[in-house]
């Protein structure tokens, strides 16, 4: 049976259901199950207990909660979900589907009140909507009021190490980090180690091949790999790979990374101060404005120069099926073992690296790969984010009845409590927790990780950034993005001309939801004045730089990592 | 002079039978949820796009035709729309989409006789799944590696189950009740596993004062519980 458990938990689940047999010692098989853990035995077994007695009201129920499709999420669903069961008598049904899905049904349940599910994981992306609209439980309230009793002693909130992304303006806690995956570059550690093709790329480009730290160097590894080695081993190989399918996923793609590393947006953190990586300038807590005529930058020369580059490497340089490709087709491309590199590449992939039998794995089982930081683009300066980082998080809305609420509150901690996340984030690789990455089994795991857990216990980490509470409407305006981008992909208008309609597609909604949203933080837009004075003006908008294209510059892998001091 | 008074005239005539123009819903043979009997529509669905569509004042008229037919005509012509189909991220672009008009909880069902306990879906892997092709659930399926086999009559994997051809059987609520025949034992809900919302499809140019009058007429119909009634009529809830 391949149900990403141990064989003796998947034989107590059967058993339960056999009449005649019980499982003598259920807490005993389900801690069997939840090993390594960062706790001790003692420890473990008093957490557990505490869902146990915890549950009791709530036997018998039968909550539904829904996540998207990561290995992370079937590791609940597939594992964790019949373990609750067993602890606690109440039946999760986990339904896993596309992240666009996900945020249909909660927009859904939102708007039209209907009680489709009692918790969601959703994107911490949607934090600026959630606090603005007040349609999600703040849980720093729901703690200490109507969930206090269901809410678990050795939470311990301050070892989540993703609890800033889930913390709004106002410093309420909306959303409960449940698993964290971050963007970073990945390249073939093997290939980029070949004395022959070392020589050649230094024969050719004058310096090193090695970790590349500006667009320019990615670019001539890129055209390297792809028009120039073209082949090795007999297998035709690229150097880049992306995707660019019309599909929601396209959007994600340029608000997640592209325009923040090419360096849209201003200095600061998480997301840049007063404009951020979307481009969207606020004013106090008032997002004022997307286009350049506001004092915004989504249609600024970075985000000009962020959108060429993406359209110009995704036909000239990746795989040509990639033009059609999404997300989640994408995502293992890499791992089938004719990529040289990828500028933004989703670590939530990692298991599908990682798996034995995988050409990214060498004779001795450790990775052909790594990951390090991405390379930035020219406008891109210290101060601003690093990358962007992913943090699924437990999210309930105000309109749950209070009893399913609250044992599904249970389910949620459950899924992240200490006695439980070591065990998935070594499953998942997705980790949540300081203490689970300080554990010994972490550090054990990091060879076969390809540098993925330095990058999450070094401090850098936190510059990789989810989308900041500035966008008002994550769920609305993330579909602008593909809808405005794609037409550049293909041909129909200029990327300039893709981003003015998207700036002002913006600018638009901002104004509509600022008549909508009752909120101190609601958008108010700047009135237009000239892009010039905008430019002028110190920080973003930047105006174009008169080199876009400086000297390709690499380090070595070990000096790379220094990024991540 | 009276040249053009007519040419306005048949300028004016012709924007307005634009604005007017009427929808033709492409139904696919679905029951309960649409089906045609002599003639005449019938099913959940039918009567709930009926309700939208007179909410919002706009003409339809309702055609059946194959779900591939239907999906292909509503992306090539401009008055068409598919009644109707899972919004999925890959079918998102090439449609606009108003809904959702079904909310169905997909189940795997086994025979009563059947001692079969699942945990997790992951427990189905191997077992062969009986499912109605266009219906979401089987694609999800084997989306994610299960062993599925299409019908293009829920009739006909019912009668598999029955059958002995497969253990079981992925369906929902309205589905299962509408099949099971008096004095006979419903088959039981073993695992559920999929909450699929289902929309009206429509051609990605359609009008975009009809699709805001049709969206808004729909929100209407959910705040006055009239979508919640009809599905009782059906005989399932939106819970």
């Amino acid at each position: 049976m391949e149900c990403g458990m141990r064989a003796g938990v998947c034989l107590l689940l059967l058993c339960c259901h056999m009449p005649g047999l019980s499982a003598a010692e259920p807490l005993q098989q389900v801690m069997d199950e939840l090993q390594p853990s960062s706790l001790s035995t003692e420890q473990q077994r008093r957490e557990l207990q505490w869902f146990i007695e915890a549950a009791q009201p709530f036997r018998g129920m039968t909550v539904r909660v829904v996540s998207e499709n990561i290995h992370t999420h079937w590791y609940e669903a597939n594992v964790l979900a019949p373990l609750f069961r067993q602890l606690t008598g109440i039946r999760v049904v986990h339904e896993i589907t596309g992240e666009d899905d996900v945020v249909n049904k909660l927009r859904t349940q939102s708007e039209l009140g209907l009680a489709l599910y009692d918790g969601y994981i959703s994107d911490s992306d949607l934090i600026g909507q959630h606090f603005r609209e007040g349609k999600v439980l703040a849980l720093s309230d729901f703690m200490v009021g109507e969930g206090r009793a269901v809410t678990l002693p050795t939470l311990d909130l301050n070892d989540f190490i993703g609890l800033n992304f889930t913390t709004a303006p106002d410093g309420k806690l909306y959303q409960l980090p449940d698993q964290q995956f971050a963007n970073l570059y990945w390249y073939r550690h093997d290939w980029f180690a070949r004395p022959e093709l070392k020589e050649a790329f230094r024969q050719h480009y004058g310096y090193e091949l090695a970790v590349p730290q500006n667009w320019a160097a990615y670019e001539d590894i890129a055209e390297f790999f792809s028009e120039r080695v073209r082949e090795i081993d007999g297998q035709r190989v690229y150097g880049h790979m992306d995707y660019g399918a019309h599909d929601p996923s396209l959007g994600w793609r340029l608000s997640d990374a592209w325009l923040g590393m090419a360096g849209v947006a201003d200095t600061g953190l998480p997301n840049g101060l007063p404009v951020d990586d979307w481009g969207i300038r606020v004013e106090n807590c008032r997002p004022a404005g997307a286009s350049t005529r506001r004092g915004g930058a989504l249609d600024s020369p970075p985000a000009v120069y962020a959108l060429q580059k993406y359209i110009d490497w995704l036909k000239r340089y990746a795989p040509p099926e990639a033009q059609q490709m999404s997300f989640n087709q994408a995502g293992n491309v890499a791992a089938q073992g004719y990529v040289a590199q990828q500028v933004f590449w989703y670590t939530a992939f990692t298991a599908d690296y990682t798996r034995p039998g995988s050409p990214m794995l060498d004779e001795q089982g450790l990775p052909r790969w790594r990951v390090a930081p991405s390379p930035r683009g020219a406008y891109w300066q210290e101060g601003m984010k690093s990358g962007y980082q992913d943090v699924g998080a437990w999210t309930f809305l105000k309109n749950t009845p209070l009893k399913r609420l609250q044992a599904a509150w249970l389910y949620a901690q459950f899924t992240v409590a200490k006695s439980v996340s070591l065990r998935k984030t070594l499953v998942g690789l997705t980790p949540i927790r300081q203490s689970d990455l300080d554990t010994p089994a972490m550090l054990e795991a990091a060879p076969r990780l390809g540098g993925l857990v330095e990058f999450y216990r070094s401090r850098a980490a936190r510059r990789w950034t989810p989308t900041g509470a500035n966008v008002p409407d994550y769920a609305g305006m993330a579909s602008l993005w593909w809808r405005h981008a794609y037409p550049a992909l293909a041909g129909q208008v200029s990327a300039r001309q893709a981003l003015q309609q998207l700036a002002e597609a913006f600018d638009q909604h901002l104004a509509l939801l600022g008549s909508r949203q009752q909120h101190a933080c609601a958008p108010r837009l700047n009135a237009e004045d000239s892009e010039l004075r905008w430019l002028q003006a110190p920080g973003a908008p930047y105006p174009v730089l008169s080199d876009e294209n400086p000297p390709g510059r690499t380090l070595p892998y070990q000096e790379a990592l220094h990024a991540w001091d | 002079m009276r040249g053009i008074s007519a040419l306005l005239a048949l300028l004016l005539w012709l924007c307005c039978t634009v604005v007017q123009a009427e929808v033709r819903l492409l139904a696919w043979e679905r029951p309960p949820l649409s089906s045609q009997s002599e003639g005449t529509a019938a099913g959940l669905v039918v009567d709930l796009a009926g309700q939208m569509f007179r909410r919002a004042g706009v003409d339809y008229r309702i055609v059946f035709v194959p779900l591939q037919r239907a999906l292909m005509s509503a992306q090539r012509d401009a008055d068409s729309c598919v009644l109707l189909v899972e919004r999925r991220q890959e079918r998102e672009s090439s449609y606009a989409w108003v809904g959702p008009l079904l909310i169905s909880r997909l189940g795997l069902y086994a025979l009563p006789g059947n001692p079969l306990q699942l945990d997790s879906l992951e427990q189905a892997r191997g077992l062969r799944i009986l499912s109605h092709q266009g219906s979401g659930g089987g694609e999800y399926l084997k989306a994610q590696g299960f062993r599925v086999e299409f019908s293009n009559k829920e009739t006909l994997s019912y009668a598999m189950l029955q059958g002995g051809r497969a253990p079981l059987w992925a369906a929902s609520p309205l589905v299962v009740s509408s099949l099971v025949r008096k004095g006979e034992t419903a088959p039981r809900e073993v695992l559920p596993f999929l909450t699929l919302m289902e929309d009206m499809a429509c051609h990605p140019q359609m009008d975009a004062a009809v699709l805001s009058s049709l969206r808004q007429a729909l929100i209407a119909l959910y705040a006055e519980g009239e979508v919640a009634r009809l599905y009782q009529r059906y005989g399932v809830s939106l819970e």
